[in-house]
């Protein structure tokens, strides 16, 4: 009797399949990722391909801004079984307890490249809530004649806007990019870069961006319109620097000054030049929100993000070209810029609220 | 047509039934959702947050308006709704401002054609009021894009005026045609434009998307710092989000009223002109033929052109004429991505243009039986709300991705009163005396119906099916807010691919989109075509 019963157990478990098998349906996961870069939405296709043999269809829901998925999030008003984040968005999920711990269970850690101190993400500590994904590192686009050296300082960037009134420009905070080079300005201004790992209430915040505010006010009448807009996204940026509307654009993928040309939306003389002397160094992660319908298979969609093959195709300089998280080495990539530390993600809001009293009208 | 059920019972069953799907309910949940939402914030903070965005979208709502009325009414005059019209319609809001700031723009096309024939000229404009973000251009975009919808309300409302008597008259009493159209017309048409004019005002107030991508950003329009506000995360954005949805709603009403006081100054003033004013000698032959309309050809076909070669592009940049190197390829790679998308905004829109539409004949026969002709502003009282209000509701009540039904409501919602406004007109000149001599000869009510009312009137019919159509495929915070997961639509995918400035992939898109609400107008115009 007891063998009828185990025997009927274990039918029945074989008999119903709980979550993701090969068999049958395909397990989906809603994957919320900024859809904008087609370089990257190929990359997710590709993924998309390779995940089906294991029974989950992957699904990239395409966001204009990932914010939106955060703010669904955090009014506990989503179905994201995956996302893609980082700083701001992160701490606001970090803080309304709204990710799955996957990191150790995932059990990838050691395959890690440590010298990307991904375990904090924008002074926050990753807390085995995410998954480091690929590299950001900040530096401006350029072309081939405006500036001779490969970094400039932000007073050579003022000499520079002097000269050629209405060919710089920043994306308008708080668009991260623009928050960005205001960071990467204040770096090159104040020779220091302990203090803004520290939370913004730790340290006298007013007295160590006095001298941004000065530089700025001298900066922004030489901008763009004079300073009246500012480029909505770096993407618009891209594309008038791409036309000579503007001899600089923002960009976050130190390979993108390859690839960008590979992809033809810059010119083939386009080179980089870091803002300040080390470029400011963050990482972007993946994570599985608490709520999420498919946590497992989530999880191994995450799993296969991070394996070599999966970042060997996403570092690619004739795809995506984003630098790999993993401890190993690839051939033919452009060189890593210098690094500076990414600021405490407290910064980010008051940057863009003291910028914003400031400036725009 | 109601036979069965007292004629009185009857109306009210179906005014009723329509006017809790598609008004009382969503209106009832953004209502309940904003009175039980804490409102924080002080309204001082407020507005020294918004105020002047808040003036400056006022007064951009009440410029293109003003603008757009006073074009539509010099160019009502005597055209009808063609193919080029049609064409010029369904181009997606996007994909226009695109196409525009393509030839426009200080590096784009017509700047180029200059730099190619003035070698001496160096490098491309620096500055211009048409840069690619300004007031400006927004204006610009706004009145080229909206023109259109007046000039059709317009000339469908023309059509229905006795004109014919009313030129005679005026002939004999020694009125140029321009004196006839302005002193005469015009007044009476004004009244008529009245609420698609406060539809086009309300749209300024509300538009998300053309501003994120033309508009100025230092300050931004109001709904476009809406927009982006909601996506913060620090404390005092939600109370300022509230605050921002209300004043959104305030300039609505405040833009309705100034364009009414508007109104009533060129009453008066024509008026003052008609009594005191000249008369010219007698004059030339009256009736305008059907003309094409050059202007909006050649605008329709340069945008047309310029998205097609942008689709097949690779590399393009100033100051060639022509790209550098092409990828036609990209249509092909892309298409398997395509095909579920166009199935997806199909199916929505012929589901929600039908309900729609039948929404509105329904509502147009009652209204018909009982003799009400005037346009009853009521029915649009979607419109007349800033659409970020509704959608931001709704998607707080019921959650994103809650199943296709609350999306086909909320695109219906939308798709309703459009296809009342268009078809009103003409169902209501309709001379239902027809319908008594059918009814006469022993047809049955229905049959009377079917057999002599709806091909009579079977390319107005039509036409406001297609209209519905269209506002569904062009609807973008409704899907991406309520279904983005289950049912991507080109639109949800244009925009979000429009975010990171690839325009070659984006024209695949917006060709796509085009494509889409194009085909139908077509399909619309050539099957209803009158057969001589």
């Amino acid at each position: 009797m007891k063998y009828v019963f185990l025997l009927l157990t274990a039918i029945s478990i074989m008999g119903f399949p709980t979550n993701s098998s090969a068999q049958g349906k395909p397990t989906p996961v809603y994957f919320y990722a900024w859809g904008g870069n087609p370089a990257v939405n190929d990359y997710i296709r590709w993924a998309a391909k390779e995940l089906r043999p294991q029974g989950i269809q992957l699904q990239h829901v395409k966001v204009a801004d990932i914010a939106e998925v955060v703010k669904q999030l955090v009014d506990g008003q989503s179905n994201a079984d995956l996302i893609w984040i980082n700083g701001e968005n992160f701490h606001a999920l970090k803080e309304a307890d709204r990710l799955m711990s996957i990191l150790t269970e995932l059990n990838i850690k050691d395959r890690l490249n440590d010298q990307l101190s991904w375990q904090n993400d924008f002074g926050e500590a990753v807390a085995d809530l995410e998954v480091p994904w690929g590299v950001g590192q900040f530096y401006l686009l350029t072309c081939a004649t405006c500036f001779a050296a490969d970094h400039i300082s932000a007073a050579e960037l003022l000499e520079y806007a002097a000269e050629h009134p209405g060919r710089i420009a920043y994306p308008k905070p708080p668009e991260f990019h623009g928050t960005t080079f205001l960071k990467s300005l204040l770096l090159s201004l104040s020779e220091q870069d302990e203090a803004f790992r520290k939370p913004v209430d730790a340290v006298d915040a007013e007295k160590l961006t006095a001298p941004l505010w000065a530089y700025l006010d001298e900066l922004q009448p030489l901008l763009w319109q004079g300073g009246e807009n500012y480029p909505s996204s770096a993407a618009q940026q891209l594309n008038w620097f791409a036309n000579k509307q503007l001899d600089v654009a923002p960009s976050f993928n130190p390979n993108e000054v390859k690839t960008l040309v590979n992809q033809g939306r810059v010119p083939p003389d386009t080179k980089r030049v870091t803002l300040g002397s080390a470029a400011i160094s963050n990482s972007h992660y993946l994570a599985v929100p608490n709520s999420s319908g498919h946590p497992q298979a989530a999880k191994q969609v995450v799993k296969f993000f991070l394996s070599e093959a999966a970042q060997r195709k996403k570092a690619d300089l004739s795809g995506w070209g984003d630098p790999t998280v993993l401890d190993i080495t690839l051939p033919d990539m452009p060189a890593m810029l210098p690094v500076a530390a990414e600021f405490h993600v407290s910064w980010q809001a008051y940057l863009e609220q003291q910028w914003q009293q400031r400036y725009p009208r | 047509m109601a036979t069965t059920l007292p004629p009185l019972a009857m109306h009210r069953l179906v005014r009723t039934a329509i006017a809790l799907l598609w008004l009382i309910i969503p209106l009832g949940v953004v209502v309940w959702h904003n009175s039980t939402t804490p409102f924080g914030g002080s309204l001082v903070g407020a507005l020294s947050a918004l105020g002047n965005s808040a003036w400056l979208t006022l007064s951009v709502t009440l410029t293109t308006s003003a603008l757009v009325l006073l074009a539509a009414l010099a160019g009502a005059r005597g055209r009808h709704l063609n193919a080029t019209w049609a064409s010029f319609i369904a181009v997606p809001h996007v994909a226009f401002a695109i196409g525009l700031l393509w030839l426009v723009s200080p590096s784009g096309w017509l700047v180029r054609l200059v730099d190619g024939l003035l070698p001496m000229w160096q490098g491309p404009i620096q500055s211009s009021a048409l840069s690619g973000k300004s007031t400006f251009t927004l204006m610009v975009v706004l009145v080229l894009k909206e023109l259109p919808f007046l000039l059709l309300m317009a000339q469908a409302n023309v059509q229905q005026m006795p004109i014919q008597p009313w030129q005679q008259q005026a002939q004999a009493l020694g009125y140029s045609h321009r004196r006839f159209w302005w002193l005469i017309v015009v007044p009476a048409l004004l009244k008529r434009i009245r609420l698609p004019l406060y539809i086009i005002a309300i749209y300024t107030v509300s538009v998300v998307d053309i501003p994120l991508l033309v508009g100025p950003n230092a300050p931004a329009l109001l709904a476009h710092e809406v927009y982006q506000l909601n996506w913060q995360f620090t404390n005092n954005t939600q109370g300022l989000v509230s605050w921002g949805s209300l004043f959104l709603v305030v300039i609505a009403f405040v833009s309705v009223l100034l364009l009414r006081g508007l109104e009533w100054v060129l009453q008066r003033w024509l008026g003052y002109l008609a009594l005191t004013g000249k008369r010219a000698c007698a004059a030339k032959s009256s009736v305008k033929r059907a003309t094409t309309p050059w202007f909006w050809a050649l605008l329709a076909m340069s945008i047309f052109i310029s998205l097609l070669l942008q689709s097949g592009q690779q590399s393009w940049f100033y100051p060639s004429l022509w790209p550098q190197g092409w990828q036609w390829s990209r249509w092909l790679t892309e298409w398997p991505y395509i095909a579920p998308l166009l199935y997806n905004t199909w199916i929505l829109a012929a589901l929600s243009a039908t309900l729609a539409w039948l929404s509105a004949i329904a509502l147009l026969e009652v209204q018909a039986q009982s003799q009400q002709h005037t346009l009853n502003g009521g029915w649009l009282t979607m419109l007349m709300i800033p659409q970020l209000v509704l959608v931001l509701s709704w998607q707080q009540t019921i959650g994103p991705d809650n199943g296709f039904i609350g999306l086909l409501w909320s695109h219906t919602v939308f798709c309703f009163p459009y296809a009342y406004l268009t078809l009103h007109g003409a169902y209501h000149a309709y001379p239902r005396r027809w319908l008594w001599q059918a009814r006469s000869l022993g047809y049955g009510p229905w049959a009377a119906w079917f057999k002599v009312l709806v091909p009579m009137l079977k390319r107005p019919l039509a036409l406001a099916w297609a209209m519905a159509f269209s506002i569904s495929v062009a609807q973008y915070l409704p899907t991406q807010w309520l279904a983005p997961v289950t049912h991507p639509t080109l639109t949800t995918e244009a925009v979000s691919i429009a975010s990171g400035g690839d325009w070659r992939l984006g024209s695949v898109y917006a060709l796509a989109q085009w494509a889409s609400v194009w085909s139908v107008f077509m399909l619309v115009l050539w099957g209803t075509r009158a057969r001589n």
